[in-house]
């Protein structure tokens, strides 16, 4: 199955078929699971349904809820208890009502979001990333016929055996 | 999502078992990968929402370990795929104890089924505290690898 017959149909079924199910969910999720953007951009279709909206600045605080800003157009989140300090990013869960509110049952503060986002997640996984890069093509050359890498004859297969020990 | 290093060290442990180094570090590839194509698409302007879902569905993680695992040379091939799919199993077993204020982490049974699955162990808050942590278990892990190897035993 894995063999070099039919190389490039054996790599190309199984991409077609991821291709086939983000069009799938494209479809049936944004059907059920829409995010906030979508919502804003056809209210009429999205009243009513359950979404979750990512972190995003609190631009202004009334006393039942806030503002946020989706690309570019105002959210008026209703929340009832503690408002959240403008300018902290929270992630909102609720229920949409056109034309531009979520009646939110769930705000998360997400301290410091910009460097946890980009320092901690992007940051340190791009470092990772490159070590782990930098080991693979210790471990794997570049190749043109039979598969794109191709394990370097001088990588050892694995450990060498442990010395021996005692009586022989 | 948790950040790769969490994810490496997830396979660390069972990465150990491995003989072989090269597939060790196709094992770490696997660990990586819903996240390099899931960030990946959802990078691509104008992409619509949800196109990269199947990046950790079971059925989306195959089609990627197959077809990551044909760009491998015939002689390997077998032991890339098997590798890279237990490390993007691993990669969406640490995804899903993650906490998104019940939206769901995953949605595993795709295209069979649109739920979405979460345990709530972790927020994405927890990256900073995890970072020390993951490195104490790296330091600790080699550790005991070496001790491990000099008494002949077979984890690495």
């Amino acid at each position: 199955m894995l063999s070099n017959k039919a190389w490039l149909l054996k790599f190309l079924i199984p991409v077609g078929l991821f291709a086939g199910l983000s069009l799938d969910s494209v479809i049936r999720l944004g059907t059920v699971r829409p995010c906030l953007p979508d919502c804003m951009r056809d209210p009429e279709r999205h009243d009513g349904r359950r979404v979750w909206a990512g972190p995003r600045r609190v631009e202004e605080i009334r006393n039942d809820g806030f503002f946020q800003k989706v690309d570019g157009k105002i959210v008026r989140i209703r929340w009832s208890k503690t408002q959240p300090p403008v300018g902290k990013h929270v992630a909102v869960r609720g229920i949409f009502r056109k034309p531009d509110i979520l009646e939110a049952d769930d705000v998360r503060e997400e301290a410091n979001w910009h460097l946890e986002r980009y320092g901690g997640v992007y940051g340190i996984s791009s470092v990772v990333l490159l070590g782990w890069l930098w080991y693979f093509l210790k471990r794997f050359r570049l190749g043109v016929r039979g598969g794109l890498f191709h394990p370097r004859d001088d990588a050892p297969p694995g450990d060498p055996p442990p010395p021996a020990t005692g009586n022989v | 999502m948790a950040d790769l290093l969490t994810h490496y060290v997830s396979a660390r442990i069972p990465g150990g078992f491995i003989a072989d180094e090269r597939a060790r570090t196709t094992l770490a590839l696997g660990v990586f990968l819903p996240d390099l194509v899931g960030k990946g698409l959802e990078a691509i302007p104008w992409m619509p929402n949800h196109a990269h879902a199947p990046s950790h569905s079971i059925l989306g993680l195959m089609c990627t370990s197959l077809a990551a695992a044909m760009l491998f040379a015939e002689d390997f091939r077998f032991k890339a795929f098997a590798t890279i799919l237990f490390g993007q199993l691993l990669h969406v077993a640490v995804d899903v104890a993650k906490d998104c204020q019940g939206q769901g982490a995953a949605y595993l049974l795709l295209p069979f089924a649109l739920d979405s699955f979460e345990m709530g162990y972790y927020t994405s808050q927890h990256v900073f505290w995890f970072l020390p942590g993951n490195i104490l278990i790296l330091i600790l892990l080699r550790w005991t690898a070496k001790r491990m190897q000099k008494s002949g035993l077979v984890w690495r």
